[in-house]
Parts: structure tokens; C-alpha cells; sequence
């Protein structure tokens, strides 16, 4: 069964129609890509898809349930893991408190269980700090755990989002553009680490724009241009289709 | 060991070293000074624990310090309530009026949240000012009975000062526990970037109306102690100059610190008393620490995050550039 199901989602902004009439699914275990070029509406699906904006029309469902118009917050407590494409850690945390966001959101810590320290509380802190361990071994930051997420190597910075969506305990990780920024090397690392998380049975949605990371890992692609979607296929297939030529390589390539 | 010591010695001073000192110099004035500073202590850190750590800037702290004061002055003056009742009740017809006030406005992005503090703190004075039936206005209440609660008397300068610094404690320790835990954590990632909060998971509308809750509920406390230790609440005591007094303290002893909140209220209250020999000129010296604080310590002394940061992340593109292009401080 599918575990993301797009059903027929448009998103309009005034006359703009930023996603128009797009449908997709991602099974269990899949690492599927989604491309296109800039406004193609990516970011604009992602936002659906993580609760950002509600679609104009059409239907998102996780795990069998709809999930359209739900606050993120809920969403990401069903098991939908994000990343920003620009950074937006918190700057004045720790690197391990940060993590623990991520954590707390799942296990539903209370004010009063802090106040009184009750039995819960403190096994439920336990267990905050399990996962926060946990996620930063998981992403090579243990060592930087006690450092201001501000002081952070630049190249880190994308492994502390990652590992702060991984606290969350998701089902699903959707990365936003996670390449961009990073050099040949770092974006190399980058891939080998995405596809070890996937070996490891997490479900990946990668949304990128960067073409080479994408149809390196990817089991599958999803091409978006203008909103619709255009292909949906594996990257050997996508890279040969004429309409995704035109609308992306061959505009990128003039460019 | 630190983490022992350290409340140990707080607590040495506060019930040990301080009283008996006072006693010893056996001055009125310098025991009212000791309650007036921690009434102001518990004020300061309940709004650190709103602006500091959860990083809503609110600008009418007064005006639910002001709810709870009139609350203990109608309930013991009209009813006559014991102030073992009354103390409790002020701080709940805060939380509440804290409750009613944060449902429709957390739901507000940043700036506008303090432009809407500002209003309803206002709104509340006003209320308190002119509805003379209730509050006698301008006149004001007095004859509020000293504290005896069931039948203790603490009436005394020193009975006084050890339930004020008993309440003081109390709050020192909830916003203690609330800020350094994993609560806590979660309440400055909304100070850091409350969106990105949201897609982790966290509840940022409920989150921002406990904390608004507990901190409206302690600042009812505090009031409900200046109206019994004084025995006399006027409008004029809650107003706007009122919460910047209170931000201030915050600002200068540091965003998000708690040390930063108590010490910050100490200096704002002793400092001008110290001052009072060179007249009404002293209240610019409020003024000029807060102003040479965000100049030269960005941070307070204590701080987690710089005040003028903050301040400009309420405003958001209106400000215009960032921080990393716009340094703070002296250029």
C-alpha cells in the first residue's frame, strides 16, 4: 500500500496556479525524487504535503488517512520528518537541543510533568534524550552535541536538520533540497548518507533541484514543470523523455 | 555540586543572611525595599519565562500584575477573604484574564502580538481607572489587611518578608524547573523560529497559551502581594511604564537567564532608591542602564539571546537586513 498518496492536489495563488492537478504516490521503503525547475511548484507541493498550505483542492492521505489541512504539527506527529531547504535551525540552542525539538514534539511533554517531576516526566526525559542520542550518532554530530547550533561547520548544518527531523521518528523524511549549497564533495557524502538511511527502510521523498544527486540515489523521479507533473518514472526513463528534456535540461542547458 | 550549591546558597541569603540582617539594621524602610525588590523578582522572571525563554515580547505584564492586585483588594476589603485564599485566587483571575487575552492573540505573528499586549494592557488600565463603581477609580483601594493568612500573623516586617520571599522562592523554582527542562526546549525552539517549531511537531498555539497562563498566574501573585504588603493599590501603579520597568529588568539581566531576571530586578529597584539623593533625576537612570545594556552588553548579563535581535525578528523584513549585515552595538 501506498504510504503517501497525492490525490489530484491543485494549489492556486490568486490566478497563479503554483500546482495544478498533480497526483503521485510513494510506497513503504520508496526513495523517489521530485525535480523540476524553479517554479515548477516543488516547494509549493512540499508545503501540502507538510501542512504549510492547505491545496486549493484535492486530497493528501498518510498511511490510508487524509491528512489535508491538518496543522504541520500534526502532521509531522502521524511520521512526516522535514527539512528546510534554507537552514532554519535554532541559532541560540545547543546542537543536542535542538535535536530534542524534535523528540519532544513526539512524546507530548507536558508543563506540570516538568514542575512536579513526576514519574512520566522523567521517563519521558529518558527517553528525549535516548532519541536525541541516538539521531545525533545516527548523523556524525555527537561529538559537536554541546556546541550553539550557530557555531556549527556549514557543511553540519544540513546533518543537524536531518537529524532533528530523525528525532521526530518519522516514516516518511522529506528532505527540501538538501544539496544546496554544498560542493561536488559534500554533495557525494550527502548521497552515500541519504541512500544509508534508506537501506536502513526509511521512506524518502528527496525535493531537489539539483539533477545529479537526484538521479544518482533515486529508485524513482517525479518531474513537475509549470505546476503539472510531467513525468513520473525511473531516472534512466526520465532522463531520455523529450518533455522533460524541454522543459528542464533543454531550459537549463540554454541557461 | 554546582547544581546543589548553588540553589543552597540562594536560598542561605533569602532565609538566612538577609532577614537577618535586616532585623539587625532593624529598619522598615529597608525591609518594604527587600519586599518591594521580590515582588518585583517573581514579575521579572515570569516575564522572562514569556519573553526571555518563549520569546513573545509582551508589553502589558503590568496590567495582569495590576489584575491580581486589585483582586486581592476587592476579595479581602468586600468579601473579606482570609489572604491565604486571596493570594491563590489573584494569581487564578490573572491566569484566567492571561487565558482570555492569549486565545485570540497567540494566534498573532510576533509584532502584532506585542502591539496587542500593549492595547489590552492599556485597555485594562483604563478599565481599572474608570470603572469607580468597582476599583474607586483614581482613588484607589486602601485599608487592604495585612498578611495573616488562616490565622498566622505575619504582619510583622519579618513575618512579611519571609511569605514574600517563601511566594518568591516558590516562582523561582516553577520557572526554574519550567525553563531547564526538556519543556523548556521546547518553548525557546518557539523563541527561535516558531514555524520551524510547528513542522517538528510541537503544539506552538497551546504551548504559547501555558506558558502565557503560568506567567500571567504568577505575575497575580505578585500583585496580590504588593496590594497586602502596601494596604493601598492605585491604577497608577499598573501602568505602561509599569511592564517596561518589568522588561527592562529582563533585558538588562539577559533574555532567557534566570539569574539574569532576579539580578536585573534587584538593580532596577536599589539603584534608584540608592540614587535618591540626587533627586527625580534618578528615574533616568532606568533609562540610561537599559540603553548603555543594549550599546555595550547585547546580551545583558546573563543572556541567551541579544534583546535587540529579538526585537528585530518581530519586525521581520519591516526592519530590513540581517543581523549578520547590520552589527549590533557601537560602530
Amino acid at each position: 500500500m501506498a504510504l503517501l498518496e497525492i490525490d489530484r492536489v491543485t494549489r492556486r495563488f490568486g490566478g497563479l496556479v503554483a500546482v495544478d492537478d498533480v497526483s503521485g504516490a510513494i510506497a513503504e521503503g520508496e526513495l523517489v525524487g521530485l525535480i523540476g525547475p524553479n517554479g515548477a511548484g516543488k516547494t509549493t507541493l512540499f508545503n501540502v504535503i507538510c501542512g504549510f498550505t492547505p491545496p486549493s483542492s484535492g486530497e493528501v492521505r498518510f498511511a490510508g488517512e487524509p491528512i489535508t489541512g491538518l496543522k504541520p504539527w500534526r502532521i509531522c506527529r502521524r511520521g512526516i520528518g522535514r527539512t528546510f531547504q534554507n537552514l532554519r535551525l535554532f541559532p541560540n540552542m545547543t546542537v543536542f537541543d535542538n535535536v530534542s525539538v524534535g523528540a519532544i514534539g513526539r512524546l507530548r511533554l507536558g508543563p506540570f510533568e516538568s514542575l512536579l517531576r513526576t514519574r512520566t516526566a522523567r521517563d519521558r526525559a529518558a527517553e528525549v534524550s535516548e532519541r536525541t542520542w541516538r539521531a545525533l550518532e545516527r548523523t556524525g554530530l555527537a561529538a559537536y552535541a554541546h556546541l550553539l547550533a550557530a557555531d556549527l561547520p556549514y557543511g553540519r548544518r544540513k546533518y543537524l536538520e536531518i537529524a532533528r527531523a530523525l528525532a521526530t521518528g518519522p516514516r516518511l523524511l522529506v528532505l527540501d533540497e538538501p544539496a544546496a549549497g554544498l560542493n561536488d564533495t559534500e554533495t557525494a557524502e550527502l548521497a552515500r548518507f541519504i541512500r544509508s538511511l534508506h537501506a536502513e527502510g526509511l521512506t524518502i521523498l528527496l525535493v531537489e533541484h539539483d539533477m545529479s544527486l537526484v538521479m544518482g540515489i533515486c529508485q524513482r523521479v517525479m518531474v513537475l514543470a509549470s505546476g503539472r507533473k510531467i513525468a513520473d518514472a525511473p531516472p534512466e526513463v526520465v532522463q531520455q523523455d523529450p518533455l522533460v528534456l524541454e522543459a528542464y535540461l533543454g531550459t537549463e542547458e540554454a541557461a | 555540586m554546582r547544581t546543589v550549591l548553588a540553589p543552597l546558597a540562594v536560598f542561605a541569603v533569602l532565609f538566612g543572611a538577609l532577614p537577618a540582617g535586616l532585623s539587625a539594621a532593624g529598619s522598615g524602610y529597608l525591609f518594604r525595599l527587600a519586599d518591594v525588590t521580590l515582588i518585583f523578582c517573581i514579575l521579572a522572571l515570569s516575564m522572562q519565562l514569556i519573553t526571555g525563554v518563549a520569546g513573545l515580547l509582551t508589553l502589558g505584564h503590568a496590567a495582569f500584575y495590576g489584575i491580581g492586585a486589585y483582586t486581592a483588594a476587592i476579595l479581602s476589603t468586600r468579601v473579606g477573604l482570609d489572604a491565604g485564599l486571596t493570594i491563590p485566587a489573584s494569581g487564578l483571575v490573572s491566569a484566567l484574564f492571561g487565558v482570555l487575552i492569549a486565545l485570540p492573540t497567540m494566534r498573532l505573528v510576533s509584532i502584532y502580538f506585542a502591539v496587542a499586549t500593549l492595547g489590552l494592557g492599556e485597555m485594562i488600565y483604563v478599565t481599572l481607572l474608570n470603572w469607580v463603581s468597582f476599583t474607586r477609580g483614581p482613588l484607589g483601594i486602601g485599608d487592604i489587611p495585612p498578611l495573616r493568612p488562616f490565622g498566622f500573623d505575619l504582619s510583622s516586617p519579618l513575618g512579611t518578608y519571609f511569605l514574600v520571599a517563601a511566594l518568591a522562592a516558590l516562582a523561582l523554582v516553577v520557572v526554574h524547573r519550567l525553563a531547564h527542562s526538556y519543556y523548556g526546549n521546547a518553548l525557546r525552539a518557539l523563541r527561535e523560529d516558531d514555524q520551524c517549531a510547528e513542522a517538528m511537531g510541537l503544539p506552538v498555539v497551546r504551548l504559547k497559551i501555558e506558558v502565557f497562563a503560568i506567567a500571567t498566574f504568577l505575575a497575580g501573585i505578585a500583585g496580590a502581594l504588593w496590594a497586602h504588603t502596601t494596604g493601598y493599590v492605585n491604577p497608577a501603579d499598573f501602568r505602561f511604564a509599569e511592564s517596561i520597568l518589568i522588561l527592562a529588568m529582563v533585558v538588562v539581566g539577559g533574555l532567557g537567564s534566570i539569574p539574569g531576571a532576579i539580578v536585573g530586578a534587584a538593580l532596577l529597584i536599589l539603584l534608584p532608591e540608592a540614587l535618591r539623593a540626587i533627586g527625580e533625576v534618578r528615574i533616568l537612570a532606568v533609562g540610561l542602564i537599559m540603553f548603555l545594556c543594549i550599546l555595550f552588553l547585547p546580551k545583558g548579563l546573563f543572556g541567551e539571546v541579544a534583546a535587540l535581535d529579538l526585537v528585530r525578528r518581530q519586525f521581520g523584513a519591516a526592519w530590513g537586513g540581517s543581523p549578520a549585515v547590520r552589527p549590533l552595538g557601537w560602530r
